[in-house]
């Protein structure tokens, strides 16, 4: 029949009907063209959703944009690729997953590593990628038949080739740092997962007695469970009100504990009596004053924000009813001087809510002053350019600004770390394929590190992975094609 | 190949998270990679020195917020789901919503009740493929666009578009104007302006205008000339083509229905999604035509507006008077006097000699005066009274309006659009009071 349209305008029927053809038809599915192409390319990276994710007006809004320049391109003669995929999701799948045990009355320990990553994959396979069904249905024209998920064989392959060369390059190493940790999930989150809400709280002063005077210093805290842990007193330098009493040390409340007062830029004369408590284990600036002192890092608190043995008499207690117990004790032996209002911001979890607790941990780092040095000059030099300008500004100044990036994660699901630890010699081995015995001594019992890399380490890689392959030094990237 | 891929389009939130961390890793291991020259050069990316970056550009879009530009959040409660809107309007519609209110760094506050007016767009344009094809199967079905016809490139402009006419030669010059700037828009991330030209000129130039002018040259009755006939609809089918073309990337569903209809089968292409984007062509542009619809358009208008304020029953032609002091204008009016008198519902134009500047109730522009000759046949009584009543109504509402601009309180808390749409609808009113007055005064009953 001629000219067939209904009678009237229904874009249900038309849309579900059309996005099922051009899916049947493979008509966004490229071939990477021979070498000697003419013709334009046009590659875009579709933004991997999680494998957790719904739709949403974001993704709506990212994906009717890039199909209008996918299409648009594609209709201008480039060869158009647009590159679908999903993304694992560490944190956020393995909640989904633990959720769905709890509600089984089971927690993931109960099942065991092994068992519980079976049983992530049996969620991916059953509710993941909901929302790329949500994506055909929108008519997004991209590249089906080169869909990846970042937890794919040869992205895992690509994950540990690039953490072993960073290793050897001396890019990679392990420290002690004190870290954004979530007691609910247990791991160590960075600092853009965590929300800062501004809170009514209050604010303690304690007075800690001087050694051999019967002299008091004062300090504000806003934690006063986390005392137990102090390791010093700073006061400034230039503060008169206290040169009398450097090199003195104070007897620490509660926990009998002798501790110096040192003096650090930490303290500032101008805020409150300009004596502060120093805490390396439980906080960052502290942390860093430690180093510089040469501190002991006393750390009072389990990874469930329990207090731990070194807290003495309130070991077992949460860090709540701790802090509750702390101040009743210092009241009723005259150490608690002021309480008053105070505004404060916490961090909380961005997943689950928990409020964050800074803690000390063992973690893996990329150093990443030299990474991001090229990164930054890449943009400054026009070779990416980033639209609208004010974000190419905030850009600059995060790359100026940055901190080495704790890679680690404390979860089960996810690219695991490949290292491995000899029982016997405890040599910790890096390397892309587990190892049958040690580099050091031979011992055969060999255990890999059990943390998983943050996400956006994976996902940091599409690039690389899908289209180049990371370059070996030395070696003309004649590669790349293949890899396509 | 595809190293350095060309565009990122993401959100802010993971402009750390994720771009800067592929910038990073990317210049890292990639350092040294030499793209392929061949393909730098049919990029433009020839002034490119650094191939180890896995993008050339990042455009970081805004958000989507609520009606009411309050952020979606599931506590709030005012979260919309694409999903549902979708269901409720089709995804062309939401699609097209989103791209209409995308200006690069402004946050989009979506409301519904674009999307259903996208939706009547679409609808529109459903309207007129139907009118389409029905005047195709009647004069000759079998018709398709003819893409390469009279040597001309499929992505050039219009092929085979025939300018007999002066619609013709205006609808041919404001496409290819509407090419060149959706093209140009789309090169910088203009989503916003790319989709409101298309529906500029769909709408308002290409249903409203062109397929109201060519009208009387389909006609197939006995006698009526089957050439003009043919020609009209070879220019609509392709002209139709190469919109719906243009379209596409906003309304990639739609389009293809309609497409692939128009070549019953035969379609060039697996999907109107292969087809050429069209691009300006130079030979195209006709500034004189454009113009010159523009005096015509500004005519027809007038005339409308004219029949309006005097509140021409709708079934009722009117004769108009025109002066028009160019001879060329008015050679052109009189040579496309039947659209004016269609599209006007005008009786009979009559040329005047001299200005109709200083006759009441004449329309002027620097081109022409127009004036039309119709005697209000109205109750005195009815009307004095209708008047009246209005006249209370407006009063009514300055009194209100200059009570809450002197509330100092209400100045200081509405928010300022409030207060200056309040004031101009003040000064709104007191035009309306003037008229009123006047008006009452002429019929004798002030």
């Amino acid at each position: 029949m001629p000219h067939e349209l209904s009678k009237a305008y229904e874009p249900g029927a038309i849309e579900t009907r059309w996005a099922e053809y051009w899916l049947k038809e493979k008509l966004f599915s490229v071939k990477t063209p021979p070498e000697g192409e003419t013709r334009p390319v046009f590659a875009l990276l579709l933004p991997p959703p999680n494998v957790t994710g719904r739709l949403h007006m974001g993704h709506m809004l990212n994906q009717t944009q890039m199909d209008i320049i996918v299409r648009w391109h594609r209709m201008r003669g480039f060869i158009t690729l647009w590159l679908p995929g999903t993304d694992h999701a560490g944190i956020a799948t393995q909640m989904m997953v633990e959720r769905q045990l709890a509600k089984e009355g089971k927690k993931r320990s109960d099942l065991g590593r092994e068992t519980f990553i079976e049983r992530v994959w049996e969620w991916k396979k059953l509710y993941g990628g909901a929302i790329l069904d949500q994506m055909k249905r929108l008519g997004a024209s991209v590249d089906w038949d080169r869909e990846y998920f970042t937890m794919d064989e040869n992205l895992s392959r690509a994950v540990r080739e690039v953490f072993v060369r960073l290793y050897e390059e001396g890019l990679i190493y392990r420290g002690k740092y004190i870290v954004n940790w979530c007691p609910r999930c247990e791991t160590a989150i960075s600092d853009l997962e965590v929300k800062h809400e501004d809170v009514a709280g209050k604010l303690w002063e304690i007075r800690y007695p001087v050694v051999g005077t019967d002299e008091f210093i004062t300090v504000a805290t806003t934690r006063p469970e986390t005392m137990l842990g102090d390791t010093a007193i700073a006061v400034n330098a230039t503060d008169a009100r206290y040169t009398h009493l450097h090199g003195k040390h104070v007897l620490l409340p509660l926990m009998k504990r002798e501790i110096p007062i040192i003096t650090d830029e930490l303290a500032q004369p101008e805020f409150g009596t300009g004596a502060v408590k120093v805490t390396p284990a439980h906080d960052p600036n502290d942390f860093q004053a430690g180093l510089r002192h040469s501190l002991p890092q006393i750390d009072v608190l389990d990874e469930h924000a329990h207090m731990n043995q070194n807290a003495g008499a309130y070991a077992g207690l949460d860090r709540f009813e701790a802090r509750k117990h702390v101040l009743a004790d210092l009241r009723e032996q005259g150490f608690l001087v002021g309480e008053k209002d105070h505004a404060l911001s916490i961090g909380k979890c961005d997943r689950c809510g928990t409020i964050v607790e800074p803690r000390l941990s063992e973690q893996w780092f990329i150093k990443i002053k030299p990474l991001a040095d090229r990164a930054k000059e890449a943009v400054e030099s026009g070779e990416i350019t980033i639209v609208p300008d004010n974000y190419r500004q905030i850009y600059l100044n995060w790359m100026k600004n940055i901190y080495d990036w704790c890679i680690s994660r404390q979860l089960w699901w996810g690219h695991r770390i490949p290292a491995w630890t000899c029982d016997s010699c405890k040599e910790m081995i890096v390397a892309r394929e587990a190892p049958t015995k040690c580099t050091k001594c031979g011992g055969a019992k060999l255990k890999q590190v059990s943390d998983v890399l943050d996400t956006w380490f994976s996902s940091g890689l599409l690039p690389l992975r899908l289209w180049a392959g990371p370059r070996r030094r030395g070696i003309k990237p004649c590669s790349i094609r293949r890899l396509c | 190949m595809f190293y350095p891929t060309t565009l990122l389009i993401t959100a802010y939130e993971i402009l750390f998270f994720w771009v800067a961390r592929m910038i990073m890793f990317g210049c890292h291991f990639m350092q040294g990679h030499e793209q392929d020259a061949e393909i730098k050069k049919a990029n433009g990316w020839g002034d490119k020195k650094d191939d180890s970056v896995p993008f050339r550009h990042v455009y970081i879009h805004a958000l989507v917020r609520d009606a009411d530009r309050q952020k979606m959040s599931k506590t709030k409660g005012n979260v919309i789901d694409p999903l549902e809107i979708i269901e409720r309007f089709g995804t062309d519609a939401t699609r097209f919503t989103l791209a209409a209110m995308a200006a690069p760094g402004t946050d989009i506050a979506f409301s519904e009740s674009r999307t259903d007016g996208y939706r009547a767009f679409a609808n529109k344009i459903w309207n007129a493929a139907r009118f389409m094809f029905m005047n195709v199967d009647r004069v000759e079905p079998g018709l398709r666009p003819s893409r390469t016809a009279a040597g001309g490139c499929p992505h050039k402009g219009v092929a085979g578009f025939r300018t007999d006419t002066l619609e013709d030669r205006w609808m041919l010059s404001r496409f290819n104007r509407a090419v060149a700037d959706v093209n140009d828009a789309l090169t910088t991330y203009r989503f916003h302006e790319a989709a409101n030209r298309i529906y500029d000129f769909f709408w308002g130039e290409f249903c409203d205008w062109y397929l109201e002018l060519i009208k009387p040259r389909l006609n197939f009755e006995e006698g009526a000339d089957k050439n003009a006939a043919q020609l009209a609809c070879a220019n609509l089918v392709n002209l139709f083509d190469a919109a719906l073309r243009l379209l596409h990337p906003v309304m990639p569903f739609i389009t293809e229905e309609i497409w692939q209809a128009m070549y019953e089968g035969k379609a060039p292409f697996k999907s109107i999604a292969l087809a050429e984007y069209p691009q300006p062509d130079d030979k195209q542009f006709d500034l004189a035509a454009e113009t010159e619809m523009a005096i015509l358009q500004d005519l027809i208008v007038s005339v409308r507006n004219l029949r309006a304020e005097l509140k021409v029953e709708p079934k009722v032609k009117v004769p108009i008077e025109v002066f028009a002091h160019e001879p060329g204008i008015r050679k052109m009016i009189e040579h496309n006097r039947g659209a004016v008198e269609r599209l006007a519902n005008v009786e009979k134009i009559t040329f005047v000699e001299s200005s109709l500047a200083n006759r009441a109730g004449a329309r002027g522009t620097a081109r022409f005066d127009v004036h039309a000759i119709y005697e209000r046949k109205i109750d005195v009584g009815v009307e004095c009274e209708r008047l009246k009543k209005e006249l209370q109504k407006i009063e009514k509402g300055i009194s209100s309006g200059q009570r809450q601009l002197g509330n100092e309180q209400f100045l200081a808390q509405a928010p300022p659009i409030v207060v200056e749409n309040l004031r101009q609808q003040q000064q709104e009113l007191a035009v309306m009071q003037e008229k009123t007055q006047s008006k009452l005064k002429e019929l004798g009953c002030g």
